[in-house]
């Protein structure tokens, strides 16, 4: 048994890069997990989580930049980190003639930490049927072997790669069931990323937002929510703003109605934009992360 | 290993029954000449060949056809997991490029010992079975014949593996080792002319250069298939 | 129980709501046990951390108490929780409308004067005044 770091971040991304040939797919992303929290990664479609996720995961040979998981880079030792990695892909791609046992069966000889009680566990909370082929199960039920099978070797870490997408409501709930239960009893530390911002909202301490592979937005989702307002604002008749805040993410002026979406909202942020701007009317509206994303996505489209 | 081999067996499966049938398909249609003939027709008895010529030709099919199964399975081998993605299954799980890949060395060294050595104990059956001096002509070529067989078999499973190993497509990579001992042999011809053409008679040596040229040909496509394959980091 | 992920209060906050009204319902006694983070993390569906929040912020309002090693316990001002819950409540809604008013601008003696129109409306459409 190789010894493991205790300390540590344990996923830590420098400078991580992608080209396909003339596509940049991820640029220069730099980003740690620290041990036991639980990191989103959302962003457009296109944005690079999937290319991000791959390369973490060895599976994708970086441009440039630096990978390592759990104290290992991910390129020079990659038998050593899958051993201590649960990875669940979008796609689950188990050998489909395979069936459900046999699944379990050849994935079980290859790890040496396999948990056997955390496997019948797993297999009777998703009353998977363990003669059934792979080819027969239904999305939710694969999405739930595949989830069965990252986590019945007690992983340290759990990658979810839009573990959730295409899953009806219930088996969505089934599935989050799943992974509730993995990180209430092991504390595992984890990375997933979605589309699905109730998820992240549910299950993550620190939310990453990707737009066009670079990392805009690195935060606490507690810190981000306080920390981003829209302030709604009338201008003075032929006006147009002539401050805006530093850390503004978005903007538009309509008429005499100015919006601004602000990420570094402090108690001086209100008065310094009323002032500068010889505002009136000025009333600052809390934003859920849905409504962050977009006006993050809005403003980086505008900008370019 | 062993749930690796079975998954490789298993995944091949279809190539092995193929292979099967392939392997014993020629000595049933021997025997049952001989039965059919017998039961139906036996005053054409005299114009059957003796069993043991039928034995041999069987042994020399049987054989050419199992160089068909191990190249369908040089073909499959890798490609064949990239076409269903199930490659990027083993990717995740913590296997080294290293053990899948000998997992798949040993079904196909498996499959292609039992195709030759079948034969060749039914050849060295044969040959036995004859009084010195009294061996027909047939027998004393069908070793050459087993040999350029076993050959080609090699060259055919080894630029597939190659291919099965740059590309995603079997069948493309399957196609590209059928041809190749076909081209190695225009190749020949071809420099056999040229080399006619300028006063110089080669025929001997160049044909037997078939060997030599087919073995390293091989050699280097398998070697050239497992390097990239280890080396490559995308499933 | 069920949360709101979309909603802009944080979902610890809304934990703690829940929890609160819970025992102001009578649901946990004084000196009854809370869920465990595990139990209250599966049923909210969220995080343990989340609600480990959630649990940190009752504590320290004082209407629950840790004991170390068996968890979370009612306190004994949990009976008088409901008047509590009701006072903090009603005072979120002062507070947060202070806060839109300061936003617009307003001055203290506005908010007063707005204040008490808002009393008197409700008085005149005949609501009951305890």
């Amino acid at each position: 048994m190789s010894a493991k770091p205790s300390h540590g971040p344990v996923i830590e991304l420098k400078g991580l890069t992608k080209r396909f040939r003339r596509t940049l797919a991820v640029d220069d992303l730099s980003l740690q997990v620290p041990r036991g929290s639980t990191f989103g990664l959302i962003g457009p479609n296109g944005a690079g989580k999937t290319t991000t996720i791959k390369m973490l995961m060895g599976m994708l040979s970086p441009t440039a930049g630096r990978a390592r998981v759990l104290g290992m880079d991910v390129f020079a030792e990659p038998v050593r980190v899958k051993q201590r990695v649960g990875y669940v892909p979008e796609t689950h791609h188990v050998h489909r003639w395979m069936r459900v046992r046999e699944a379990i069966g050849f994935c079980r000889s290859m790890y040496e930490s396999w948990n056997d009680e955390t496997c019948r566990a797993m297999l009777d909370l998703f009353a998977l049927d363990p003669d059934k082929r792979v080819k027969h199960l239904s999305k939710g039920m694969l999405a739930k072997l595949s989830l069965l099978l990252a986590v019945s070797h007690d992983p340290d870490l759990l990658v979810l790669d839009e573990p959730m997408a295409g899953l009806d409501p219930l088996a969505r709930e089934e599935f989050l069931d799943g992974v509730l239960r993995t990180i209430c009893d092991r504390g595992q530390t984890m990375l997933f990323s979605t589309h699905t911002l109730d998820d992240v909202q549910r299950l993550a301490d620190t939310v990453g937002i990707l737009y066009e592979g670079r990392l805009l937005v690195h935060r606490n989702i507690e810190e981000l929510l306080a920390g981003t307002k829209r302030i709604q604002a009338t201008l003075p008749d032929g006006c147009s703003p002539k401050f805006i805040p530093p850390g503004t993410f978005w903007q538009r002026v309509r008429g005499r109605q100015w919006l601004v979406t602000v990420g570094d909202f402090s108690p001086d942020t209100v008065p310094q934009i009323r002032e500068k701007n010889s505002l009136d009317h000025v009333e600052v509206i809390d934003l859920g992360l849905e409504d962050v994303f977009k006006d993050l996505v809005k403003g980086q489209r505008a900008a370019s | 290993m062993s749930w690796l081999i079975w998954k490789e067996y298993r995944h091949n499966r279809l190539i092995m029954i193929v292979g099967l049938v392939l392997l014993v398909f020629p000595y049933v249609v021997a025997v049952a000449i001989g039965w059919i003939t017998a039961l139906f027709a036996p005053e054409l008895r005299g114009e059957l060949p003796p069993w043991t010529l039928r034995m041999l030709g069987a042994a020399l099919y049987s054989m050419a056809l199992g160089q068909l199964t191990l190249g369908l399975l040089g073909g499959n081998a890798i490609a064949g997991e990239r076409v269903d993605r199930s490659a990027e299954f083993l990717a995740y799980l913590p296997l080294s490029k290293a053990r899948i890949l000998s997992a798949k060395i040993a079904l196909a060294a498996a499959t292609a010992a039992v195709i030759w050595l079948l034969n060749f104990v039914v050849l060295l059956a044969l040959y036995a079975g004859f009084e010195e001096g009294a061996t027909p002509r047939a027998l004393g070529n069908a070793w050459s014949n087993f040999a350029s067989i076993a050959t080609t078999g090699l060259l055919f499973f080894s630029v597939a593996w190659l291919l099965s190993s740059l590309l995603e497509s079997p069948a493309v990579s399957v196609c590209v080792g059928l041809i190749t001992p076909f081209l190695v042999v225009t190749a020949l011809v071809l420099l056999n002319l040229l080399l006619a053409y300028h006063g110089v008679d080669g025929r001997r040596w160049v044909f037997v250069s078939y060997y030599p040229v087919c073995l390293v040909l091989a050699a280097a496509s398998f070697a050239a298939g497992t390097w990239y394959f280890l080396r490559r980091v995308e499933p | 129980m069920k949360i709101d992920p979309a909603s802009h209060v944080p979902i610890y906050l809304q934990i703690a709501e829940k929890v609160r009204t819970a025992v102001a319902a009578g649901l946990y006694r004084p000196g009854e046990a809370l869920p465990s983070l595990r139990a209250m993390a599966l049923e909210m569906q969220v995080n343990p951390n989340t609600v480990q929040r959630a649990y940190d912020q009752l504590d320290r309002e004082g209407l629950v108490y840790c004991r170390r090693g068996r968890g979370l316990f009612v306190a004994e001002q949990g009976a008088a929780s409901a008047q509590t819950l009701t006072e903090y409540g009603v005072r979120e809604v002062f507070e947060e409308g202070v806060r839109r008013g300061q936003a617009a601008g307003m001055t203290f003696p506005q908010l007063r004067a707005i204040f008490e129109k808002a009393l008197q409306s409700t008085t005149e459409t005949g609501s009951r005044q305890t």
